[in-house]
């Protein structure tokens, strides 16, 4: 295949949010279904839930300032989710070989949710704060990364993404990237000429690469929390540099002592860790313990 | 004198103005009855919060008819631009619910009963009502409903009936005002015409499914079909100029070649008429493009409405300002204004004006939506949009509980202040306005909230009795 990409349109889009429902739905992520969850942290916004989180890959972001024009305010509309980074700061610093490229050449970054070891470097070392982790395990074995998978498995079948599938004013759209990086300058010169001098395409050479091509409508301030120039944190370095070797002679594990140096800065704590792909146990590498066996056959995972 | 009522799928009293005064009023009824998919503020009146301490003291009897849902039943559906489609059933309807006529059928047969038994005052429309729409499993078959709603020869009819061999008629024009035809809706004859196939909807114009689109006009004329006459565009004459000429080339449903009539749309308007050989011959462009008025012209002035023959600006029955444009205040024909449970306010008291509306997650009282966790992620509370200033101005911030109150109701809602909705200049000092989102109850499962349509007055259009929602006097305070 050759490298495909998610094309957003914050200038076409309506903020009607029927991209991040549909990509709950076809997914298979849930709601909250607690009785008023969620009022009591509403902050008056129509960006809810606030952010991304263990079940939800997408939100559409909301910010509007006043503006001396013909319309007197601006309100921009983005769209957050996984970028599929060219360079990838997730893949580079993942232990365990969860996170990866998809091996089709896509440019996709995909991931092995039975590979997930829970660390959580992932997050840490995303220019964008995409990944979540879901579960609660003992000493992270249960917790798994959720993140964009770009709905490779629909792509893998010639099918669009849900949330692409889903917009009716053709804010998404998804294609070769080339073709998508060729709309996107077209509309972002439309938009120039109409007036909005601070469009600009997002994604054609940001880290490497992205294959979400974003056509923005105003300056990047108005896409909270998008970065100017994302970049790769210096944490990547040592992560992937010192504690994705050490990870791959572990099979899986975190070693201890590194963990708790970056446990330091981010709060983590993890035990040496085992995971035994055959026997689907997840073992304690100092004690040979086997702290928690994975039932595959009841589904867990 | 009423003594009750049968809501279908409906909930004036979350979705009428004047809410809080209907729901303590609705109590003065003998009973009701409520047919609905799930439990709404209309069919838990009595449990609102401002009446569940004096439950006990209403008399009504309420009966709770749980209803198939869209998907459990089959017939035919139509949308708001005319076109009407055959939806087949595709799952059985879950535990006792029923389809809606199977619950009307059950009521009439036992009412029947009942007349025969016992007798009754004004017996004959329950006892001669044409009730034969009974299919092979007792249950009402809704394709014998589709034959009475498009039209059939009335020669024969009753056996017709018995035998699924109806006389259907394929066009509104075939119908007779001399008894020899009957159907239960004339704009929509021809839409199940076909009576070679009386029980097979497929064969059947509303359950066509063809993609043609001729000249790309997105006009799709055989997919289903629209009433009346399948008719696609109203109007479609006024397309082109007097010529026949379409004003946009290519774009044209109607067109004019300079002998007839080129359509990819029925006309709506006379295209051809008979001549006294009998021969079809067209009829050539003139300014007879409204057919269905007596000169078939447009009007400017128009006799119809009950309040103007032409357009008019009036306030709404409650405003901040006088009617610069005409003086006349508010529309004089207005419906139900002197009433005086509309409490009306002004401006010294209740200087705010407010409208309501709905968002892209909810749909209408809610009672769908509101079931569907996702979107109640996506907006998980009912809130008022207000300007930045008003909100300095009280002491309110974002995402703060308000109270919204007048005369008739009060409600306490989230703030979300923006700068989207700013300060008017009226008659020279600055008016707020404020927005507040009108799809909350009580009643739903994972979510509640108050009902806005408590601060609405209930007048109506003179035309159309639609509520006045949009428009009306409140204040409001950080709750
Ligand atoms: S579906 Fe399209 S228009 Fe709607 S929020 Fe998503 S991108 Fe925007
Ligand atoms: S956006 Fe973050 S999670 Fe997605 S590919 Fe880039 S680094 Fe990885
Ligand atoms: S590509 Fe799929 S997983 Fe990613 S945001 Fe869209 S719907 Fe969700």
């Amino acid at each position: 295949m050759s490298e495909l990409a998610i094309y957003f349109d914050s200038s076409l889009c309506t903020a009607c949010r029927g991209c991040q429902a549909s990509c709950k739905v076809w997914n298979e992520l849930p709601s909250p279904i607690d009785f008023d969850a969620g009022k009591d942290t509403f902050a008056g916004t129509y960006q809810n839930p606030p952010d991304l989180n263990k079940d939800t890959r997408l939100i559409i972001t909301f910010k509007e300032r006043e503006r001396e024009n013909a319309y007197g305010i601006d309100w921009g509309f983005g769209r957050r989710a996984c970028m599929h980074c060219t360079d990838a700061a997730c893949v580079e610093v993942c232990p365990s070989g969860c996170l990866h490229h998809d091996t089709d050449g896509t440019g996709f970054v995909v991931y092995d949710v039975d590979k997930c070891i829970g660390c959580q470097y992932c997050r840490s070392a995303c220019p964008f704060d995409v990944p979540r982790h879901r579960g609660v395990g003992v000493q992270g074995a249960g917790i798994k990364i959720d993140k964009c998978t770009a709905c490779i498995d629909r792509v893998r079948h010639d099918r669009k993404p849900a949330c692409v599938g889903a917009c009716q004013p053709g804010a998404l759209d998804f294609g070769d990237r080339d073709e998508m990086i060729a709309k996107a300058h077209e509309r972002v010169d439309a938009l120039k000429a109409k007036g909005f001098e601070d469009a600009r395409v997002y994604g054609e050479t940001e880290m490497g690469g992205l294959h979400v091509i974003n056509v923005l409508k105003y300056d990047v301030s108005m896409y909270e929390p998008l970065p100017d120039k994302p970049a790769k944190s210096p944490l990547v370095d040592v992560l992937s540099k010192v504690a994705k070797p050490l990870g791959a002679v572990a099979a899986v594990g975190v070693v201890g002592g590194l963990a708790l140096t970056y446990a330091l800065a981010h709060g983590y704590h993890r035990d040496k860790l085992y995971y035994d792909e055959k026997n689907h146990d997840v073992i304690d590498t100092d004690t040979g313990e086997v702290v928690k066996h994975i039932d595959k056959e009841a589904g867990e995972r | 004198m009423i003594k009750g009522y049968w809501f279908f799928g409906q909930n004036p009293l979350q979705s009428l103005g004047n809410s809080k005064y209907l729901r303590n009023v609705i109590a003065n009824l003998d009973w009701l009855v409520f047919d609905d998919m799930y439990m709404t503020e209309t069919a838990s009146f009595w449990d609102a919060p401002d009446m569940r301490d004096k439950a006990s003291e209403i008399n009504t009897e309420c009966y709770f008819l749980p209803i198939a849902s869209l998907f459990e039943k089959n017939g035919t559906v139509i949308n708001s631009g005319r076109v009407m489609q055959w939806r087949y059933q595709a799952i059985e309807p879950r535990g006792d619910s029923k389809w809606d006529l199977e619950a009307i059928w059950l009521v009439h047969q036992r009412l029947r009963q009942l007349y025969e038994e016992e007798g009754g005052a004004l017996p004959d429309p329950i006892l001669n009502a044409k009730w034969d729409y009974a299919g092979d499993d007792g249950k009402p078959d809704m394709r014998k409903v589709a034959w009475e709603l498009n039209g059939y020869s009335t020669y024969g009819a009753t056996e017709d009936f018995e035998n699924g061999t109806p006389k259907l008629l394929d066009g509104y024009s075939k119908l007779k005002a001399d008894g020899s035809t009957a159907s239960g809706v004339w704009i929509y004859t021809g839409y199940y015409g076909n009576p070679d196939a009386p029980f097979d909807p497929a064969q059947q114009n509303v359950g066509r499914r063809l993609r043609d689109d001729p000249d790309g006009l997105n006009i799709f004329p055989k997919w289903a079909f629209s009433w009346p006459a399948n008719r696609r565009i109203l109007y479609n004459r006024a397309s082109c100029d007097m010529d026949g000429k379409p004003w946009r080339e290519g774009l044209a449903p109607v067109e004019w070649d300079g002998e007839k009539w080129v359509t990819n749309d029925v006309p709506d308007f006379v295209a051809s008429k008979t001549d006294s050989d009998g021969n079809t011959v067209a009829v050539e462009p003139n300014n007879k493009a409204f057919f269905m008025n007596w000169e078939q012209n447009a009007r400017l002035f128009a006799s119809t409405l009950n309040d103007m023959p032409l357009p008019e600006h009036y306030e709404p029955f409650e405003s901040p300002t006088e009617n610069l444009l005409n003086g006349a205040g508010s529309n004089p024909a207005m419906l139900f204004n002197s009433y005086d449970s509309n409490k009306k306010g002004t401006s010294g008291t209740y200087p705010i004006v407010a409208t309501t509306y709905s968002f892209t997650e909810h749909w209408s009282s809610g009672a769908e939506t509101h079931n569907a966790p996702v979107l109640n992620e996506m907006m998980p509370t009912q809130y008022c949009e207000l300007p930045t200033e008003l909100a300095q101005e009280k002491g309110i911030e974002n995402g703060d509980d308000v109270r919204i109150f007048n005369d008739r109701g009060s409600i306490v809602v989230k703030a979300m202040v923006t700068k989207r909705i700013t300060p008017l200049t009226v008659n020279g000092s600055k008016q707020y306005t404020i927005g507040i989102v009108h799809d909350w109850g009580w009643a739903n499962v994972y979510t509640h909230g108050d009902i806005t349509n408590d601060l609405v007055p209930g007048v109506g259009d003179p035309n159309s009795f639609i509520a006045e929602n949009k428009a009306f006097l409140v204040d409001i305070e950080k709750a």
